[in-house]
């Protein structure tokens, strides 16, 4: 019952033969491209090395076993990166999208992005389109594995368990649990960000080294790995989280009457930001940091598009003042269930392209106004 | 034509001494009231060239409220330069600037370089901290006074140039090989674990 016969009649051996025929083409066309010959697989040996210098943490022993399973003298793993690398030279590639700048930051807000950077950057969206998104790149598997270590670590794992169950030790001492967490994706990051130039030859000709970390923070956290970061966050941060819903709690339904904003700013009770309390809303269900830093550059400029839009004729200074008591009326009635946490982790996690930038501007903001709650009267 | 170096700035100053009106009128040339939509003046940016060195200020503006004061360390947090800023017709917030100076002082980057602003300088007449006793001031913390006017932009383009070169000065000092940007790479950074013993005996036990 409920099991039927595929349709087309396929055998184990097809499918094996089907994908060493695809293998052959991809040889013979790749042994067409200038470097391919030449090109060492010395990024194997490199991703080992590398993981042997952390050997003293458990995440790394799963990593060491995956990594060991690679055959460098058959690797097609890089040439096949060398190949995209050398067919989006040969084509001299545009931007993925062609969108004008006002159309860009409409969507995006005014602060530099990584979304920003990545479409404005054919190199940088293939790059981390691979490490995010392709399934077959060694290096997305790496990302994977190592998300699957961790997830032993810190989890009662369970292949057949969906939702992330923190062990009860993560759980008993969550501050220090937190930090060692932290710790080892930041060193992953670190991993990661060296292999890439061994694994994509030459592609410091193509991204700066910079853009390179930028690449592997964003395609790190994401999905399983974001997931467990922030629950493991929202637990070492649990007294602040309480306060901040004991505070969301009290203030329900209430229009905050004790912030000294006019009726130009304060837009029908805060009703008027629909735009900006999505924006905040949709911070809590960010499943990579990517959609987290998005979030936060259009709930900025969401803000100042809805005082235009209600104040057409007057010319309004939006100090940071103001912007503080906006934000608590905006937080409030959004009631976003885990902003303390996940503004922690957008801190934490900022990579130094975006800091001193708007974007830490707004994530400071934010978190001021989170704790600025508990001065407000209902 | 892209900054070689950005820095982090922070205005400080009571409330309603002008220190946001002071960053727009450096960045945009602009005093508010000529403006006809929202300026968000927050967060600004401000490009001056330095012996041929484009740097790029980053200026964030903080709150002037007194009950928003415990934010204040969150903002200067990493910043390399201030403005603190008093109103020259208001004595109280000249009595401000002294205790800032000590907070940043005492909390705030070693390296920073702060400059005193005695703004609304085209009110002359309703003047109520002398000159000589703000310039006084500024000579026993050892650090620059400039008279400004955002309305009429008396000596804004001087303080900001003159804070981005100082900063300039200290960060090439103090980091001579920082990269373009002014980034630095995480990379170098030292991962640490605390309690990494706890770490080696759970692997033991696995």
């Amino acid at each position: 019952m409920g099991k039927k016969q595929s349709k087309i009649p396929c055998s184990y051996s097809d499918i094996d033969l089907l994908f060493q025929t695809k293998k052959q083409k991809q040889m013979e066309f790749f042994s067409k491209i200038e470097g391919f010959s030449e090109m060492s697989c010395e990024w194997i040996p490199y991703v080992r090395d590398r993981l042997a210098k952390y050997n003293k943490y458990i995440w790394t022993e799963e990593l060491t076993r995956f990594v060991n399973t690679w055959n460098a003298h058959q690797d097609v793993r890089s040439k096949i990166a060398l190949a995209w690398l050398f067919y989006m030279r040969s084509t001299q590639p545009k931007p993925k999208k062609q969108i004008t700048r006002t159309q860009l930051r409409n969507y995006i807000g005014q602060c530099r992005t990584f979304t920003i950077l990545l479409e404005n950057d054919p190199y940088m969206t293939l790059v981390y389109d691979q490490l995010a998104k392709d399934k077959s790149n060694a290096l997305y598997q790496l990302i994977q594995r190592f998300g699957a270590a961790l997830k032993m670590e810190f989890t009662n794992y369970h292949p057949s368990k969906t939702r992330i169950e923190l062990k009860e030790e993560v759980i008993q001492n969550s501050a220090y649990h937190a930090e060692l967490l932290t710790n080892y994706i930041k060193g992953f990051i670190s991993i990661l960000t060296d292999s890439l130039n061994k694994f994509y030859l030459n592609l410091d000709q193509h991204i700066k080294p910079e853009a390179q970390e930028l690449i592997a923070t964003h395609a790190v956290l994401s999905g399983e790995i974001l997931e467990l970061l922030v629950k493991t966050y929202f637990v070492a941060l649990k007294s602040d989280q309480d306060e901040y819903s004991e505070h969301l709690r009290r203030l329900k339904g209430s229009d905050l009457h004790s912030l000294s904003l006019d009726e130009s700013l304060r837009i029908n009770n805060g009703e008027g930001y629909f735009d900006a309390i999505k924006n905040l809303v949709d911070i809590s269900y960010s499943t990579t940091l990517t959609d987290i830093l998005d979030k936060v550059s259009q709930y900025s400029n969401n803000i100042k598009s809805s005082i235009d839009n209600h104040n057409p004729d007057k010319n309004i200074l939006l100090e940071t003042d103001k912007f503080l008591e906006i934000s608590m009326l905006l937080i409030s009635k959004a009631s976003s269930p885990n902003l303390p946490t996940m503004m922690k982790i957008a801190e934490n996690f900022l990579h130094p392209y975006f800091k001193s930038q708007e974007m830490e501007y707004v994530i400071t903001t934010i978190q001021g106004a989170v704790g600025l709650l508990k001065t407000c009267s209902a | 034509m892209e900054p070689s170096q950005e820095f982090k700035i922070v205005t400080l100053g009571e409330g309603r001494v002008g220190k946001t009106s002071l960053t727009l009128k450096a960045a945009r040339g602009q005093f508010h009231e000529d403006e006809r939509s929202t300026v968000n003046a927050n967060f600004l940016q401000k490009d001056i060239t330095f012996q041929g060195n484009q740097i790029r200020l980053h200026l964030w503006d903080t709150a002037g409220q007194e009950r928003f004061r415990a934010l204040a360390p969150n903002y200067y947090r990493g910043a390399k330069g201030a403005i603190v800023v008093y109103d020259i017709t208001d004595k109280s917030s000249f009595d401000r600037v002294v205790s800032w100076v000590k907070e940043l002082s005492m909390q705030a980057d070693k390296d920073i370089c702060i400059v005193i602003a005695g703004n609304k300088c085209d009110r002359e007449k309703e003047r109520q901290i002398s000159k000589a006793e703000a310039m006084e001031y500024a000579r026993k913390v050892g650090v620059l006074h400039f008279d400004t006017s955002a309305k009429t932009g008396m000596g804004v383009e001087e303080i900001f140039s003159e804070l981005g070169r100082l900063v300039y000065e200290v960060q090439m000092k103090k980091n001579p090989g920082t990269g373009e940007r002014g980034y630095k790479s995480r990379k170098g950074k030292k991962i640490i674990i605390k309690k990494e013993e706890e770490v080696q005996k759970k692997k033991d036990c696995c």
